[in-house]
């Protein structure tokens, strides 16, 4: 009796971010162009990837709707899970099998918190912030929603390249002196990506409006407590939050930190340079 | 690059300060790990601390209070009270101490110590010690060898029966 077997096409984008490739698989080709679409700039010609995600289209709910993401680690995998998505991604292995609706804003989702978990071992983080590159180095720009990451984006003038409006990557150097701070595809109210560039950091501005343009030290106990809070990190796991908290009084013992006081319009980068 | 004087360990340890201060005053409840002998023999190393965060109002003679000084907490009984009501200093000292600390001022003042947890039992830190712990304690201020070998005796009964942390916050002194 012949076999039958059942052909099913595979679509693939490699998606690079930091230089951590992850290469998506899907049997969708109109995923697929959604994410191409979504990540154009950091979608990477080479074929193969760090980690390997299988994504499958689904249309269920995963968790309560406006429930926090639960990330957890259990015999040597990390569960995900998500109102829109559920993950088990087995790291030793970096493959990973994701159950999610027809969206790019789970991908996105499961994407920031994988890295946030590659960076942690790294000692590196993502971090709430807006960066940019002048003049060959990196600036971070931190502070909440509101704190003014798109109106400082947004009035960059010409000679910045823009690395994010939203999420900063931030690995150690491979010299190991200071930190490097890559161009990411996650997006604030800018709605526009960074460039897929990197640049070594010198200095992350804590932001805050005001009546006038200035720069001010600012206390150590202050930089972490305001670090901290712009760090993203998901992971349930003692080990890691204990890296990453170490991780962010490294940078600050290493990286100028200051508070930026700014009127919204352009003349703030001529302090930034 | 490096901007600052201090040591990353020093920095980690003002972070770990400052954050400590503010999830007692955020959540109104902190543990830590005890280190250090100088509050023998009601702390012992690897113990952990339960704190509250407590009013100054309410802070009396015989209580253990945190300070959070340069970095580092530190868990102490007060001993007196100098000052007015309304700018208060309280005097603090380890039990196995043979002098007081620096006055603690307000903006110090962390919380007050109300559990100590070892080998899973909350046991409750009170004001007034038992007398074999005074006694214990007075012999200790005189002798660091009693303290250390009192701390190795304390170890050998206890093995096995503890979870041993790594990540402790030094005490002073």
């Amino acid at each position: 009796m012949p076999e039958l077997a059942l052909q099913v096409e595979r679509y693939t984008a490699v998606i690079a971010v930091g230089g951590v490739a992850v290469r998506v698989n899907t049997t969708d080709s109109s995923f697929l162009e959604l994410l191409q679409k979504r990540y154009s700039g950091f979608v990477s010609a080479e074929t193969t990837g760090d980690f390997e995600f299988n994504v499958e289209l689904v249309d269920s709910t995963f968790a309560e709707p406006g429930a926090e993401v639960s990330v957890r680690h259990h015999s040597g995998l990390w569960f995900m899970k998500r109102a829109d998505f559920r993950v088990e991604w087995n790291s030793a292995t970096g493959t990973a099998v994701i159950q999610q609706n027809t969206n790019s804003y789970s991908m996105d989702a499961v994407l920031r918190i994988v890295h946030t978990l590659v960076l942690a071992k790294q000692g590196g983080f993502l971090l709430h912030s807006a960066s940019a590159i002048r003049n060959g180095k990196a600036f971070l720009f931190a502070g909440v929603s509101g704190a003014g990451k798109t109106t400082i984006s947004r009035r960059a003038p010409a000679d910045v390249t823009l690395l994010t409006d939203e999420i900063s990557y931030v690995r150690p150097s491979d010299e190991g002196e200071g930190y490097v701070a890559f161009g990411t595809p996650f997006t604030g109210e800018l709605a526009k990506l960074g460039e897929n560039t990197s640049a070594p950091v010198a200095a992350l501005y804590l932001l805050a409006k005001g009546q006038e343009n200035r720069i001010e030290p600012v206390a150590v106990a202050d930089k972490g407590r305001e670090l901290l809070a712009n760090v993203l990190f998901f992971a349930e796991d003692p080990e890691l939050v204990h890296r990453v908290f170490q991780a962010a009084c490294d940078f600050i013992h290493r990286v100028p930190v200051y508070r930026l006081t700014f009127v919204p319009d352009g003349r703030v980068w001529e302090m930034i340079r | 690059m490096r901007q600052a004087d201090n040591t990353p360990a020093e920095t980690a340890a003002t972070v770990k300060c400052d954050l400590a201060g503010e999830v007692l005053r955020s959540f109104g409840s902190l543990r830590f790990p005890a280190a250090g002998r100088s509050m023998l023999p009601v702390f012992w190393p690897e113990d952990t601390l339960a704190v509250e965060s407590v009013a100054p109002s309410h802070v009396h003679i015989g209580d253990v209070v945190v300070v959070g000084r340069r970095g580092s907490l530190c868990a102490h009984r007060v001993i007196g009270v100098e000052g007015d009501a309304g700018n208060p200093r309280w005097i603090t000292q380890g039990d196995a101490l043979p002098e007081p600390d620096l006055p603690v001022f307000e903006n110090e003042l962390l919380g007050r110590v109300a559990y100590v947890i070892r080998a899973g039992k909350l046991i409750p830190v009170t004001a007034e010690s038992s007398v074999v712990k005074r006694v214990t304690a007075k012999i200790l201020r005189r002798s660091v060898p009693a303290a250390r070998a009192l701390i190795f005796m304390h170890r050998l009964i206890h093995a096995g029966e503890k979870l041993v942390s790594k990540d402790t916050v030094p005490c002073q002194s």
